[in-house]
């Protein structure tokens, strides 16, 4: 139990940190083009401990490794950051929350929860510009020196090399590499230019705050701590600055990269999975708007459907049964129904005691997919309707 | 976030290795809560279980291989009880589920234990003793990134719910025991 509450105390003052004791940032400047810190100075001791942090990565069962997935996200950094391509390396994890991150020499994490909201190439792009952005304007030596004067850095090193579990390393780096507002505010300033520069729809950079704002209401707060939203601007006034900002650009300007079609198609073979993390969550509310959002991007989806009737069915709520049959039925009009989708449909039907839809619905099923590990289950609960 | 929950989870699993355990004998049947009894199979040691509203058994220690009886679970209640999560955001057993809830109910509570990437399969009918129950697998990663495989065997009777969980690692434990476990769970004794 000590122990326990001793990491409870050294999460708490590390999360406190980035505010408590960003007294004023002494800015180091950009980040130089093939730089390396004086192997003497506390900056490339940071990066020894980036490095090993980023070793982790590498060899983490959440590391996405598929190499188009990969190649895609890459291919998107180096539009925003020409200059920086080489030197960025991404580590996409397997991890269902909107976050991304960076490190001091220039190891990026995506996290699966972002690439399943974005809705485009577009957004992503001014996410990814927002992370560069950290990276080239070097703000993590400045919290850095700012959480290092007010707390045992040291002792957090120690920690990240203790082996406290990959996750928990992503965690306590994530936590303690949290820049104050200011530095996030400049950095989505940078970030904007960066991406709007290389073409991308200043609209998108807003729309995705606008989604991030609304789920950001009903997400349960204790969650929210690690996220991306914990230390950075409040979701409303990034997107009030957004829409600002992309207003002012747009006007006159019509030929916006947005990459709708691209970027779908480079997710596509990942999102059950990530909508399957997402629903076992148990964030009913939070992901029914998410999947509100995605459905009006993809209103001819049949897998975005299927996933709302499992949440409907999930959560049970007064009149979920109704609208899980509802979201399975829309579901079936697709081309890209999952087959669960009928399986799903039979359950409800089942419990809600009208035993010829579930009959119908549980031999479709079966029928779809005729190989199902779970056939044997099927048939029972045909054999007892 | 979950960060923070995996690392209270495996300092408390640390904690439970100091914990005082009871031997089993593997050939004397023991009963495991809520009127079920089972064969062991082998000598287990009885571990606390922290969080978990379960008898927990192990062979080699729980970092490696993990057992665990979830008896007479009544309408209301989650399998799980985790300091820093809310108890309205665990999911908890009810009436009228049907063998694929049940399992979602299994994955959704070791969620909340810090398991990540869960997937579970195979869901099938299956005796418990007696009574009419259920089997399926899983797969999912612990904090500190090793595969896991999992085999549960559930049945619901009188309203309540018994569900019996082995984990252990992909590599080397979970073959080393599959087998006993699979002839622990056909000498489960429970009565319709």
């Amino acid at each position: 139990m000590i122990m326990r509450r001793a990491l409870a105390l050294l999460c708490a003052s590390l999360l406190v940190s980035g505010e408590a004791t960003a007294a004023k940032p002494q800015p180091v400047g950009e980040l130089p083009l093939n730089y390396t810190p004086a192997p003497d100075s506390d900056e490339a001791g940071l990066w020894m401990m980036s490095v090993e942090v980023e070793k982790g990565f590498r060899s983490s069962p959440l590391l996405v490794r598929d190499p188009a997935l990969n190649a895609y996200v890459k291919s998107v950094v180096c539009k925003v950051a020409p200059d920086r391509c080489d030197a960025i390396r991404i580590y996409i994890l397997d991890i269902p929350y909107f976050n991304a991150a960076m490190s001091p020499n220039g190891a990026m994490q995506v996290w699966t929860g972002l690439l399943l909201r974005a809705h485009n190439e577009a957004q992503l792009a001014y996410i990814l510009g927002h992370e560069t952005s950290h990276y080239t304007l070097r703000h993590t030596i400045d919290m850095w020196r700012r959480a290092r004067s007010a707390t045992g850095g040291l002792m957090v090193l120690t920690l990240l090399t203790a082996g406290i579990g990959a996750l928990a390393a992503i965690g306590m780096m994530n936590s303690l590499m949290a820049h104050s507002r200011d530095e996030e505010r400049e950095a989505d300033e940078h970030g904007f230019l960066l991406a709007s520069a290389a073409g991308y729809d200043p609209a998108q950079s807003a729309e995705i705050w606008r989604a991030e704002a609304a789920e950001d209401k009903v997400t349960p707060k204790h969650e929210d701590i690690f996220s991306f939203t914990h230390t950075h601007p409040a979701p409303e006034e990034r997107l009030a600055t957004m829409q600002k900002r992309a207003a002012e650009l747009s006007q006159g300007h019509h030929e916006w990269i947005v990459n709708k079609g691209v970027y779908l198609d480079a997710v596509k073979a990942f999102r059950a999975h990530w909508l399957d993390e997402d629903v076992a969550l148990g964030h009913y509310d939070a992901s029914l708007l998410l999947l509100n959002e995605l459905i009006a991007n993809e209103p001819e989806s049949g897998l975005l459907r299927f996933y709302q009737g499992e949440l409907y069915r999930r959560r049970n709520a007064v009149g979920d049964p109704q609208n899980a049959v509802a979201a399975y039925q829309a579901a079936a009009q697709f081309a890209d129904v999952p087959a669960a989708a009928f399986r799903g449909l039979g359950i409800t039907q089942m419990k809600a005691g009208d035993k010829t839809a579930a009959r119908q619905a549980f031999e479709k099923y079966l029928a779809v997919a005729p190989d199902a590990g779970d056939r044997a289950m099927v048939e029972y609960y045909l054999s007892h309707l | 976030m979950k960060t923070a929950r995996l690392m209270v989870i495996g300092v408390a699993f640390l904690l439970s290795g100091c914990a005082a355990y009871t031997a089993i004998d593997a050939n004397k049947p023991v009963v495991v809560g809520n009127k079920v009894s089972v064969m062991p199979q082998i000598a287990w040691a009885k571990a606390a279980s922290p969080g978990v509203a379960a008898t927990l058994w192990t062979a080699d220690g729980v970092a490696l291989d993990s057992l665990m009886f979830f008896t007479g679970i009544e309408p209301g209640q989650p399998l799980v009880s985790v300091a820093g999560v809310d108890k309205k955001e665990v999911l908890k057993y009810r009436t009228g589920m049907v063998p694929d809830d049940v399992m979602e109910l299994l994955a959704s509570n070791i969620e909340k234990l810090g398991y990540r990437q869960i997937a579970t399969a195979n869901l099938r009918p299956a005796p418990f003793g007696q009574a009419e129950g259920f089997r399926f697998d899983l797969t999912c990663t612990t904090s500190e990134g090793l595969k896991v495989k999992g085999m549960a065997i559930a049945a619901q009777r009188s309203g309540k719910l018994d569900l019996v969980l082995f984990l252990a690692p992909d590599e080397y434990y979970y073959g080393r025991y599959s087998d006993k476990i699979d002839s622990l769970f056909a000498s489960i004794n429970a009565a319709k």
